[in-house]
């Protein structure tokens, strides 16, 4: 277990986060595996989501949410909550964000802009962080920012059930 | 290996996580994760500091330490309760073996190897996907496989794993036990998930 509002431990950093510092990141969270980066980043910690049709063993996927392939169905689960997709992750007064990161085997990670500006990540089955930019953790293990997605604020209440 | 003297008798310890930077300074790894150069370096400086308790070590290569001797102290102590334990599982493990036909006496001895096998490649995976989102990433993963690989002799130590520390089993239990417990309404769930198969386990005598 990583220690609250503190940067990850030297040791358990992974080698490829490479832009990740003592001073871009904290720890938010208790490490749990009840819900993922993609869950996380939609506003959900109950569940584990992940796209595919079916979805793979131990996630869930809502049906209507279809696409050619994973990265496709990632940005139409969003789409659908009413965000559309955007030039970067800079921050905009009355809007949040989204970032998909991707890599050579396909989209791996996903995080959402807080207000202020920082970016919150669930790490697969670790702690959830907050980073002061997306790119904090971009590099071979997640990959790169590749899809960036926004809404207004106000539009978070008429999010569909899933 | 630590080898130092104390109080004039030379003493050799084993200390597997605390080694010696060329500087001549110590940093703690491990269970401790900060360096601890306060305790080592300036031999003088620190009498000074630290007045009380001070155990004076000199180690072969002539460093000087201060303030290590409680810490040097509870780790032979650990070490010791440690061989103490490891010892009394082999004799009672021969003991029971000694009490097995030889069939099965061979039986325990490959269980005893897969399992050490299934430790070593379980604790791979999980620290090389535990960060891990992607769920091909994290079954695709080498340690995965080989542990699929090794069989259905797995599943018991699997089901272990599972309720221990978690993490995407659902993949290879299902391969393996030819099977897939979870209630639809509860994929996506980890602990209803994982309740599922330790249930399965259960009423199967895996567990």
């Amino acid at each position: 277990m990583w220690p609250l509002k503190a940067p990850i431990p030297h040791a358990d950093r992974h080698a490829d986060w490479p832009e990740l510092t003592d001073h871009n990141h904290l720890v938010e969270s208790a490490r749990t595996r009840t819900y993922n980066c993609i869950a996380w980043a939609y506003g959900l910690s109950d569940r584990r989501l992940w796209p595919g049709n079916p979805p793979p063993p131990g996630y869930t996927w809502p049906g209507d949410v279809t696409g050619a392939d994973e990265f496709d169905m990632l940005k139409s689960l969003y789409v659908k909550d009413g965000y559309s997709e955007c030039d970067g992750g800079a921050r905009e007064e009355g809007y949040e964000k989204v970032a998909i990161y991707v890599n050579a085997n396909g989209p791996q990670h996903a995080a959402l802009q807080l207000e202020s500006g920082q970016w919150t990540s669930k790490l697969g089955g670790l702690e959830d962080i907050h980073h002061n930019t997306a790119e904090v953790l971009q590099g071979d293990f997640y990959g790169y920012p590749t899809a960036f997605l926004k809404r207004r604020r106000d539009q978070e209440e008429a999010r569909p059930q899933i | 290996m630590i080898r130092y003297s104390q109080m004039g008798q030379r003493r050799d310890v084993e200390v597997p996580f605390v080694h010696a930077h060329a500087a001549g300074s110590f940093a703690w790894t491990g269970l401790w994760d900060f360096p601890c150069e306060w305790a080592i370096q300036g031999a003088d400086e620190h009498l000074q500091h630290f007045p009380v308790d001070i155990a004076r070590y000199h180690y072969a290569e002539d460093y000087s330490a201060y303030r290590v001797s409680d810490a040097f102290a509870l780790l032979r102590r650990l070490e010791a309760q440690i061989t103490d334990l490891r010892a009394e599982l082999e004799r009672v493990r021969q003991v029971l073996v000694s009490t097995l036909p030889k069939e099965s006496a061979s039986q325990v001895h490959s269980l005893s190897t897969l399992q050490a096998r299934f430790l070593q490649l379980s604790g791979q995976w999980h620290e090389d996907t535990d960060a891990l989102s992607s769920p091909s990433s994290i079954v695709s993963d080498d340690s995965y496989l080989k542990i699929i690989a090794l069989g259905k002799e797995t599943i018991p130590l699997i089901l272990l794993d599972l309720r221990e520390r978690g993490g995407d089993w659902y993949k290879a239990l299902r391969i393996l036990a030819d099977a897939n417990p979870v209630l639809p309404e509860h994929e996506g769930f980890p602990a209803l998930m994982d309740e599922d198969w330790l249930t399965w386990g259960r009423d199967r005598g895996y567990m």
